[in-house]
């Protein structure tokens, strides 16, 4: 699995206003037509830090998510899951 | 010929400028004020920054080892940084030269042709310029995406760069800027519970300081492998932005080196000749 388009979401995030909104307004909605896998859209979407970061996600960017509680993720719940979490092969 | 005036190496942390203000009385704005009384003084006629972007200017769909800016004007930041935009003029003339003087000596570096930049070339510029007025050449090191080149390589990069800069015909005056922290880690697991930083190892980043004081410049490049880098943290590998300028220095010692920054794990540094 790669966790490019992980990577890629995050990265548009931070800088695209309107895919914040959305994502802010319904999540699965707004990530439909993200090509990502089963496992890494439920991993997004339940805001499951550990495994994306595991994964491979770019720490640089997972943590965008971060600054505007997205997915459920506030910097303290983030900071929390990201604790104990292995480093990517 | 052109010639070497300064070097310099600060950190580039983005939420700076708007917690520390350029004439606050706080140690950061007074380090980077010490800074810029030596950048004033060397006189330079442009500056070339060495610095890792953050995923603003470059991507994964093709995020280069060694890349420069070869344009006549950029802006930025290019990321949310709080601090004011800046446009500025970018040195094609001495950033053509680089390249070709690179391209000879084997370094391959990317080029873009139209760029913005963000915190980490304009937050140093923010501090150490009245407004960004010198013309500037970017040229970003891979410091986050693993696999980084090596410490070595990203040496001798320096020193390729430092014969650039001695071969171009007439007079300009170049200062190096390397920006970066010695130890951090950004939103991975060693952060600092309830935080999005943390410094994983600060006894590393105040052993390069004492190293940077000594002028052990190839002890340093023989220690940041890629386990010490990555055990300073996922941003640790910023230390190769320095390792590049401390290719251009030689083997001497820095004419300014404020104390070492134990919150942050940051230091600063100028040398200066003529």
């Amino acid at each position: 699995m790669s966790v490019y388009q992980i990577n890629k979401l995050c990265r548009q995030l931070y800088h695209d206003r309107a895919l914040r909104e959305a994502v802010k307004a319904d999540p699965a909605k707004a990530i439909a037509d993200w090509p990502l896998s089963p496992a890494e859209r439920a991993a997004l979407l339940t805001g499951d830090i550990k495994r994306l970061y595991e994964w491979g996600a770019h720490p640089f960017l997972l943590g965008h998510i971060t600054r505007w509680d997205l997915f459920g993720v506030t910097p303290a719940i983030y900071a929390e899951r990201i604790h104990g979490a292995r480093d990517p092969a | 010929m052109a010639e070497l005036v300064a070097a310099i190496g600060v950190p580039h942390s983005p939420h700076y400028p708007a917690q520390y203000p350029k004439d606050g009385p706080e140690s950061t704005s007074q380090n980077f004020r010490a800074i810029k009384t030596h950048l004033d003084a060397a006189r330079a006629d442009a500056i070339v920054v060495i610095a890792n972007d953050h995923f603003n200017t470059f991507f994964l769909n093709n995020f280069p080892t060694f890349a420069i800016g070869v344009a006549d004007a950029s802006s930025g930041p290019n990321d949310q940084a709080k601090m004011p935009h800046y446009d500025f003029a970018v040195h094609a003339e001495l950033a053509s030269h680089i390249l070709d003087t690179g391209m000879r000596e084997g370094f391959d570096f990317s080029v873009t042709q139209e760029f913005g930049v963000d915190h980490a070339v304009l937050v140093p510029l923010h501090y150490l310029t009245d407004g960004v007025n010198k013309p500037v050449v970017p040229i970003w090191v891979n410091a986050f995406v693993k696999p980084l080149p090596a410490a070595r390589r990203c040496y001798a990069l320096g020193k390729a760069l430092k014969a650039a800069i001695d071969s171009l015909p007439g007079g300009l005056r170049v200062a190096v800027l390397a920006t970066g922290s010695f130890s951090l880690e950004i939103a991975g697991p060693r952060v600092v519970p309830g935080s999005r930083h943390g410094v994983p190892d600060i006894e590393w980043s105040k052993h390069l300081h004492r190293r940077i004081g000594n002028a052990e410049i190839e002890e340093i490049v023989a220690e940041a492998t890629p386990e010490q880098m990555w055990k300073a943290g996922n941003i640790g590998g910023e230390l190769l932005n320095w390792i590049v300028m401390l290719g251009t220095v030689g083997n001497s010692k820095p004419c300014h080196l404020a104390d070492h920054d134990d919150e942050d794990g940051h230091a600063y540094a100028a040398w200066r000749w003529n």
